[in-house]
């Protein structure tokens, strides 16, 4: 086992390390490691497992640094293990109040490192550091009061000295926020509301005071340019989910993505996907960052396939929109237009007797993590095909309660349920190739420079596909539904790939 | 919010903090109940909760227990390996639908009474017609039928009334629960047939007439053909008097203790 996890200050990126929660700030989610590939991936073999006693969903991306390996698990523990080995070198328990309101699960889906600190956001909406050596708390600071419905459940992002951080509750009728606090100390140092107060930039797109419940949480780890100092985030739906009656208007910054300066958390631009959206499609995708020509010039772009059914290209210095086309079957839009508006079919919106619409409530894609392949040039998703019927219904607000407005039914449209994942040609969001999943997917994908995209299935399969055809090289049952992305990282017995499933964490490697 | 919960497999696990009695049962909250069960539970368990598919709820004797907390756990969470789905509401919508059906449980009147004469004729018929070779079921206690190609019979008399079980023998397709539907595929073996067990990518999981379970790989197999109807023969040529005195011997199991 290896010792050296002391150290302090800042974090040089060895390639064997995965740092980020999508591996780069691009949130490419690409290791660099090219020792498995097409070639010889028929080969993988259990290196070692982990297993944990937990009936939650297990949804963490471990995070590896200098050979140590930190997971989460439900609802809000963590655990070093040896890399090599898979030897538990420590575990941190938290104690949660009795009732947590969460929409989904006690799920977490992983920590943020820096230096010796590693940061954990919690259930009962607190962040906290912990000693990367020892599992120790360094500091625990309360973002605000869970018993209002927050809570948080994604991996944090750092940034420079900073911790950034936001939270769930988007059917507890919460008003979302991003905070950003203080690797070292702790204390806040900037919080930007999701939901803009009376006086805000888009305070007006909320009917009466409706914003005070207007949702819009953030859960999904945001992306960071280095250059613009711009940090990306993408934002929930608006409260409650099925019924837009009590909130008329846009409902900003809701189903958007907003780029904030990373120092102050000022807002730079936004763009929503979704206005004033009545389907629970909150844009809390991963955002990727690419640098491409678009249309004859080089442009810094932002990319996503949102939960909406649509993939979108925004250039990502401005915001401006650039491109949008549907990557799986939805049937709510005619188009999106050249602002990037979505041109709303009639017959779309809940009724009391249910309406039937594509993309299914949990969207053409949803948290599960993209993958971007800089050497194939490949934006890849793990697409989601079917519909649901949408209902409406009243929606009376109480503290701390449930907020949706209605709900959803699934049972009787299944049939045409299934899954995929797809390469897009990232420009034009074309599709370039299909392997096609029995059931919609929840686990997310891994691109390696091998060349390879690691994917999982409901069936728990874990699979390796040819990142430049989708041909199937490997697959392994793993005995559990897969709801997490793989990651890659490196050990002194070469290059390991490691996934989440059922209710352990098992990892693959050529096995010399 | 991201996950819904009623995915096959997926049901999230909301048992953590559950009250132990019901905090909502007024006026009020009984109208609203009343309302929300119309919406989501009589497809299944009938306006009257005593017809349908589902489990008899007008009746003062639930399987699952006879808590406040052991019926919010089914409302929520569904009864694993069954039809009863689980349901994504809020707490205090599952509260006010529990406030409903315990109205139903005081109008509990037997919905399957029978003639003990008769059960007992319906008894020697149900093994005449082969009906164990695929049902299984306990009379006071004891195995007397270990068929699995069809659903236990124990407790019916407790949770069917009698038009359903009648319909069930006479009319078995009606309403066929995805789990004990046939399907057939072709293989280079020829045509199999059976009860699907599991569907993924890339095999097919038979459950064989004789019992036995045939793992497929895809590739090997044609198109899997689904049917909505399940193994259980129609017996509507059966002599009337005969039906009515297997139901009245399928009224009399009511799973032994109760
Ligand atoms: C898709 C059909 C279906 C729907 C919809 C459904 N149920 Fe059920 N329910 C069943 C079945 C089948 C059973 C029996 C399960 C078993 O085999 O134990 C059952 C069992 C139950 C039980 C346990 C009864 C016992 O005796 O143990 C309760 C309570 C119940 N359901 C309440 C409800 C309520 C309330 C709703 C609406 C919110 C509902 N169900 C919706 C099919 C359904
Ligand atoms: C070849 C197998 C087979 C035979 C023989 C058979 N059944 Fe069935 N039975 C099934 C299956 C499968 C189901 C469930 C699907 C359905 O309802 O059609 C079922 C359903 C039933 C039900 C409804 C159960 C419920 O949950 O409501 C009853 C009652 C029943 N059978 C009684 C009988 C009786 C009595 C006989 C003999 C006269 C018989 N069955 C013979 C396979 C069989």
């Amino acid at each position: 086992m290896k010792m050296l996890f002391l150290l302090a200050g800042c974090l040089a990126a060895q390639n064997n390390d995965w740092l980020h929660y999508s591996q780069n700030y691009q949130a490419h989610r690409h290791s660099p490691l090219q020792e498995i590939d097409a070639g010889n991936a028929g080969k993988l073999n259990l290196a070692w497992a982990y297993t944990a006693r937990m009936r939650e969903k297990f949804e963490t991306s471990p995070i590896v640094v200098d050979g140590v390996m930190y997971i989460t698990l439900p609802p809000n523990d963590v655990i070093a293990l040896d890399a090599e080995t898979g030897v538990k070198l420590w575990e941190y328990r938290r104690n949660l109040p009795p009732k947590i309101n969460v929409c989904c699960g006690q799920v977490n889906r992983g920590v943020a490192v820096a230096g010796d600190k590693l940061f954990l956001a919690t259930l009962d909406a607190h962040l906290v550091a912990l000693d990367r050596a020892n599992g120790r708390v360094v500091w625990d600071v309360e973002m605000t009061d869970y018993r209002l419905g927050y809570s948080a459940t994604h991996a944090p992002l750092v940034v420079k000295d900073k911790v950034i951080v936001g939270v769930a509750g988007g059917e507890y009728g919460i008003r979302g926020f991003l905070d950003a606090y203080g690797v070292g100390d702790g204390k806040r140092k900037w919080r930007f509301h999701t939901v803009p107060g009376p006086g805000e930039f888009g305070n007006e797109t909320w009917a009466g005071d409706s914003w005070r419940r207007g949702g819009a949480p953030i859960w999904i780890t945001g992306s960071y340019d280095p250059e613009l100092n711009l940090t990306y985030w993408g934002t929930g739906n608006p409260g409650p989910d099925w019924n837009g009656e009590v909130r008329k208007g846009d409902n900003l910054f809701s189903d958007s993505v907003v780029a904030l300066d990373a120092d102050t958390g000022e807002r730079k631009w936004h763009f929503q996907f979704t206005p004033h959206d009545v389907h629970d499609w909150d844009a809390t995708q991963i955002v990727v960052l690419i640098d491409k020509e678009f249309r004859g010039r080089m442009r810094k772009l932002l990319v996503t396939a949102n939960r909406n059914g649509f993939y979108y290209v925004l250039d990502r210095a401005t915001g401006e929109f650039l491109h949008a086309s549907a990557y799986v079957k939805q049937t709510w839009a005619k188009e999106i237009d050249a602002k990037g508006r979505p041109v709303r079919n009639a017959g779309i919106d809940p009724t009391p007797d249910g309406v039937r619409v594509y993309p299914q409530v949990a969207g053409g894609t949803n948290w599960n993590s993209p993958a971007f392949n800089p050497d194939t040039g490949l934006f890849y998703v793990a697409a989601r095909e079917g519909s649901s019927m949408y209902y409406t219904g009243e929606a009376v607000y109480r503290e701390g309660a449930r907020y949706q407005g209605s709900f959803f039914r699934n049972e009787d449209v299944m049939e045409d349920w299934h899954g995929a994942v797809r390469a897009l040609d990232p420009l034009s969001g074309k599709l370039q190739w299909e392997y096609k999943l029995f059931r919609a997917p929840w686990a997310g994908l891994l691109s390696t420079a091998g060349n390879l995209i690691f994917a999982g299935t409901e069936e728990g399969y874990f699979l390796a596909l040819d990142a430049r055809n989708g041909k199937e090289v490997w697959k392994r049952n793993l005995g559990g539904q897969i709801i997490a992305a793989p990651i890659s990282f490196g050990t002194a017995t070469g290059q390991k790939i490691a996934i989440a499933a059922g209710t352990g964490l098992f990892v693959f490697g050529l096995g010399k | 919010m991201r996950l819904l919960l009623l995915v096959v497999g997926s049901v999230a696990l909301l048992t953590a903090q559950i009250r132990e009695t019901n905090p909502f049962t007024s006026e009020k909250d009984l109208a609203e109940g009343k309302r929300f069960y119309r919406f989501y539970c009589i497809n299944c368990h009938g306006t009257d909760g005593a017809s349908g598919r589902g489990a008899r709820l007008a009746t003062k004797s639930h399987r699952v227990g006879n808590s406040d907390r052991e019926l919010y756990q089914s409302i929520a969470n569904g009864i694993a390996g069954s039809e009863m789905p689980g349901h994504w509401l809020d707490e205090d919508t599952i509260w006010k639908i529990l406030t409903f059906v315990r109205t139903l449980e005081g109008s509990a009147k037997e919905t399957c009474s029978f003639d003990e004469a008769a059960a007992e004729r319906g008894r020697k018929l149900v093994r005449a017609n082969g009906c164990l070779g695929c049902h299984s079921v306990r009379e006071g206690g004891e195995n007397v039928g270990s068929g699995r190609m069809g659903p236990d019979l124990s407790t019916m008399g407790a949770s069917r009334p009698r038009e359903h079980l009648k319909e069930s023998l006479v009319k078995p397709h009606a309403q066929v629960a995805e789990k004990w539907r046939m399907a057939s595929v072709s293989t280079a073996a020829g045509m199999k047939r059976g009860m699907l067990l599991n569907e993924d990518g890339y095999t097919i999981h038979l459950l064989e007439p004789d019992g036995r379970i045939v793992s497929l790989g895809k590739q090997g197999v044609g198109a899997v053909e689904r049917s909505r109807e399940s193994s259980m023969p129609a017996y509507d040529k059966l002599p009337a008097n005969q039906i009515e005195d297997m139901v009245s011997y399928l009224c009399s199991c009511r799973g032994g203790s109760r």
